[in-house]
């Protein structure tokens, strides 16, 4: 399987959002049907505050949930980590820093990390049993979000998978 | 003791912090573990599964959940075709 790495910088015009009380979609990757289908295993995560940080110490939230339909977000190629990637573009598609969010399915979130906004933190799973998987389901894909009521600047999102 | 399948670790103001995760056979759930703390086992599957009421309450595997969702996706598109093929 080829390995891929996606985050909400890789784009000549990244467009970061600032994070409000509600999730945003930050980085997520899906199926498309105009390729071949195939499932997602998410191995890595990693995630933390890179805008300027609140004058009193808060929290971020992040988490990764299930969609059924993407929205509306700047289009981003995962880079290929690996010779079995080699030169080619990975058939799931990746969007970031979204304007519009998709449809998330309810209480779907497989990770869940709330984190203070003066730290990084990174998810590895250590075999092919611990990975996330997404459904290879036309649209359907998974979603790296954030929030926080008090933080209001960007975060860092990063995602690295297998398909 | 089972061996963990995954590992969360986190820099920030209060130093490097660092813990053990498992990922629920069930739910594909992460979750995290305490040091020397062995994680629930489901006696059929004999994978690890999270403390949810729902993934105590029986054996899914996730991977099945996996391969029911992508039949029903293609019997539905299967069927949007058929009713297109049909001037529906």
């Amino acid at each position: 399987m080829a390995k891929f790495h996606i985050d909400n910088l890789l784009a000549s015009a990244p467009a970061q959002q600032n994070l409000t009380a509600n999730y945003k979609w930050m980085t997520a990757v899906s199926c498309s049907s105009t390729l071949a289908l195939r499932r997602i295993y998410v191995y890595q995560l990693g995630f933390g505050a890179n805008g300027t940080p609140n004058s009193t110490d808060c929290a971020i939230e992040f988490d990764l949930s299930k969609f059924t339909a993407a929205g509306t977000g700047v289009a981003s190629t995962p880079t290929g980590l690996d010779t079995d990637a080699g030169t080619s573009n990975s058939v799931t598609i990746g969007s970031i820093n979204y304007t519009a969010d998709g449809t998330t399915t309810a209480n779907s979130a497989i990770f869940q990390k709330s984190i203070n906004q003066r730290a990084t933190w990174q998810w590895t799973a250590y075999s092919d049993a611990a990975r996330l998987v997404g459904p290879a389901t036309n649209l359907a894909g998974l979603a790296l979000r954030a929030r926080s009521p008090t933080y209001a600047s960007t975060v860092d999102a990063d995602l690295y998978f297998e398909e | 003791m089972r061996k963990a399948l995954g590992h969360l670790i986190g820099s920030g103001p209060d130093g490097i912090q660092e813990c053990d995760t498992h990922t629920c056979n069930h739910c594909n759930r992460v979750f995290e573990i305490k040091p020397y703390e062995s994680p629930s086992i489901c006696r059929v599957c004999m994978s690890p599964i999270c403390n949810s009421t729902f993934c105590h309450s029986g054996c899914r595997p996730y991977e099945r959940e996996v391969e029911r969702i992508e039949r029903a996706a293609r019997t539905e598109q299967a069927r949007q075709e058929a009713l297109r093929s049909y001037g529906l």
